[in-house]
């Protein structure tokens, strides 16, 4: 049934597919980083339509599929005359959707930062942006970075939608090649192979830094 | 306005359509909460083979993606001459993916009831499964559910997956309309991400009302 | 068992536990030791957790109603000893009996074989306990927490549980606060729902392991009163209580004991072991206590 023949011919091309795959995972993880601290500021934002805005689109981003959105942006941006390649729409889209996620996930880093702290920068009169760049986030990021490395890993397993807006990430690579022979078992069984070896080891460094870090964000949540 | 008429119409037609989702989420949840239990419970088995095993494929599971996971039930099974219909390989791929998620939770969940607990029962010379019945899973569930409510709604977030194997669900359904009336393939969209965030927010609405209930007499 | 034992001798062998001479017993004047139909029996029973020796070899008897007071400084092993009675922990060897029944052991087919569930099961309804962190059911009102066993263990018709909860919980003084959760109680009064779910399940012999240690002090007085209440009226059934409180011990125990370094040191009435300690470990003890109270 399996034949290992089949299997060193397709191997080169899925990898190379699979080099997609990391740009798209390690870009969207990127955007979702960044974008996730935003949405966290905003919602902290004083003006109340600000906080509550970005709360309730925060909640209809996480509610509703990466799928749709990823169609949603691939088909409809073009029509507000914004043409981008395929890639760069999945990025967006998993950046997009994630940042949600990231935005709680700093949340819980924020609120464990004793409130102590915040009155220790008042005390020494820093600004608000001195407050944040040199006394919260440095002790809010590392307790969280665990957890942030589980959504870079669960992001990395989403790669596979864009194969949906036909980005011929790993997953779409290995579907070509098996309609081409109609031969599905190796590839699909070694797109599996290959996620799994980057994901379970990542996962166990995760337990691993968890257990070390013995994560004070967490235990808020 | 011809306008409204002409939501009010792609609106019911997606409706329509959800039903295959609504479905295929009911199902595919029950089916995972049922390996989700089983498997959490088997991986707090004293036995070391049975841990072992479990514990592969939930590894398996959580390791590898969905979508992968989804194609190899549908496109490679057959080769084996299993052959499910769309709809049974949706639930299957979905069912044992997030019921190897939710596992973890039903795990940790057995595993934060105080011994005190159980010690308590077994004062009061409860059977097995009376301690299991009346004092092990009534304070387990109330940890697990917050858990098991996130993954409800990724569970039904993944159910738009299916649509990548031609399951006529809402997802693929919109794609339809939208070859069919590419003007409108804002509206249609944002239809189907409302139709969604429905779905999703009644569900977990419904995990809300089900902790409230679980926490009766906590702080 | 007889893998503990093994554990037991080779810890001797390599001289962890050096020396291990079992002291001798000291029982005061007119203490009743031995019963003809004694309710519990303790012969020989060893306890380790790994190389750690806890109990070292206790021999003991308690009979029918009695009301007797384990004490013993930290550590030394007051837990375990009634902990195995409840059997939620295992001697590593010797002999425990309840009503001339093996706890740990039973016949089948004329062979001795190891206690299965039905067995304890069928031992622990002779046995209750009360535990220092009260273990109510958080989730259960206080009158669920007092009638599920009954209704559910006892097979009780959940009318009459309801019934006879209630009057426990009258003797308890919390009645006023059947529906309440045990998170909305103060330690004081969990201690006296947890005493009154044990009290009604009926057991023949009631375990209460320092149930007012975990207490703040002004409560200690309340949940004191409502078992030595409990204990007066309650002739038939046989208490072993562990303890600090040694002024209650006096008035209610018909026994005190003295556990120290893994053997019952001492035994006697209260009056004479409170005031006449023979040994010196005994006396040691019982001055601490009081420069404690003259603190
Ligand atoms: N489950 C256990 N595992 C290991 N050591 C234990 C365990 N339970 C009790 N011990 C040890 O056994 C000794 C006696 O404990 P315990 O019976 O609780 O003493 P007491 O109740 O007299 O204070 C202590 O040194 C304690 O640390
Ligand atoms: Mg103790």
């Amino acid at each position: 049934m399996w034949s290992w023949s089949f299997t060193f011919k397709v191997l080169p091309k899925l990898l190379s597919a699979a080099k997609i795959t990391f740009i798209a995972t390690i870009l969207g993880f990127l955007l979702a980083s960044i974008l996730g601290l935003v949405w966290t500021f905003l919602k902290r934002a004083k003006i109340h339509w600000i906080s509550s805005s970005a709360t309730a689109i925060v909640e209809f981003i996480r509610r509703t599929p990466l799928l749709i959105q990823l169609f949603f942006l691939y088909y409809t941006l073009p029509s507000f005359n914004i043409r981008l390649p395929a890639l760069t729409v999945g990025i967006i889209g998993l950046g997009l959707h994630y940042s949600t996620y990231l935005s709680e996930v700093y949340r819980a880093g924020i609120e464990a930062v004793e409130k102590e702290q915040w009155e220790a920068a008042k005390s020494l009169n820093f600004t608000p942006y001195q407050t944040w760049t040199l006394v919260i986030l440095p002790q809010a990021i590392p307790p969280i970075i665990p957890m942030m490395g589980n959504y870079l890993i669960t992001l990395f397993k989403e790669t596979p939608l864009l194969a949906a807006i036909s980005v011929v990430e790993l997953l779409q690579q290995a579907k070509i090649i098996g309609s081409e022979y109609f031969q599905y078992l190796e590839v699909f069984t070694l797109v599996g192979i290959i996620f799994f070896i980057f994901s379970y080891p990542s996962s166990l460094l995760v337990q691993y830094l968890e257990i070390k870090l013995k994560n004070p964000a967490e235990k808020r949540m | 306005m011809i306008k409204i008429d002409k939501i009010l119409n792609i609106l019911l037609r997606l409706i329509d359509a959800s039903k295959v989702t609504i479905s295929l989420t009911i199902v595919a949840a029950l089916l995972a909460s049922v390996i989700a239990f089983i498997s959490g419970i088997l991986l707090l088995n004293r036995h070391k083979i049975i841990r072992f095993l479990v514990r592969t494929y939930v590894e398996i599971f959580r390791g590898t993606s969905l979508l992968v996971q989804l194609y190899w039930i549908y496109f490679v099974l057959p080769f084996f001459s299993v052959e499910l219909p769309k709809f049974t390989a949706g639930v299957v791929a979905i069912a044992l993916n997030y019921g190897a998620y939710s596992a973890e939770i039903v795990r940790a969940g057995f595993l934060s009831v105080p011994k005190e607990q159980i010690e308590a029962a077994k004062a009061l010379n409860f059977t097995p499964s009376q301690k299991m019945r009346y004092i092990i899973f009534p304070q387990a569930i109330r940890i697990m559910l917050p858990g098991l409510g996130n993954q409800m709604i990724e569970l039904i977030k993944g159910t738009a997956l299916v649509s990548l194997i031609g399951l006529e669900d809402l997802t693929y359904s919109g794609v339809i309309m939208r070859t069919n009336d590419i003007a409108d393939t804002f509206i249609i969209f944002i239809l189907i991400l409302v139709i969604y965030y429905a779905i999703s927010s009644i569900f977990a609405s419904g995990f809300k009302l089900l902790e409230k209930r679980a926490n009766v007499g906590r702080a | 068992m007889e893998s503990a034992d093994l554990i037991i001798k080779t810890a001797r062998k390599s001289k962890i536990q050096k020396k291990d001479i079992k002291p001798e017993m000291i029982v005061h004047e007119g203490t009743l030791t031995t019963f003809d139909n004694p309710l519990v029996k303790y012969i020989n029973v060893k306890k380790n957790f790994g190389e750690l020796q806890v109990l070292k070899g206790i021999d003991l008897e308690v009979g029918y109603g009695e009301k007797l007071t384990i004490i013993g400084s930290s550590g030394s092993g007051k837990t375990t000893l009634i902990r195995m009675l409840m059997t939620l922990e295992k001697p590593s060897s010797g002999i425990m009996e309840i009503e001339g029944e093996s706890l740990w052991t039973m016949k089948k087919n004329g062979k001795t074989v190891p206690a299965d569930e039905a067995h304890l099961r069928k031992m622990r309804s002779k046995v209750g306990m009360v535990f220092q962190q009260y273990n109510l059911f958080p989730h259960m009102t206080v009158l669920d927490n007092c009638t599920i066993a009954p209704i559910k263990v006892k097979g009780m018709d959940p009318e009459e549980a309801k019934e006879q909860a209630i009057q426990m919980l009258k003797r308890v003084k919390m009645s006023d606060k059947i529906n309440y959760y045990p998170n909305q109680l103060s330690g004081g009064q969990k201690q006296r729902v947890a005493i009154a779910r044990a009290v009604l399940m009926r057991p023949k012999i009631l375990l209460l392991d320092e149930v007012t240690s975990a207490l703040d002090p002004e409560m200690v007085g309340e949940v004191l009163n409502v078992l030595n209440e409990i204990a007066q009226e309650e002739k038939e059934m046989t208490m072993i209580f562990v303890t600090h409180e040694l002024d209650f011990a006096r008035e209610i125990s018909d026994r005190i004991i003295f556990i120290n370094e893994g053997y019952i040191l001492e035994q006697g009435k209260p009056e004479s072991i409170l005031n006449d300690p023979k040994s010196e470990r005994l006396q040691a003890f019982l001055s601490r206590f009081k420069e404690n109270r003259n603190l």
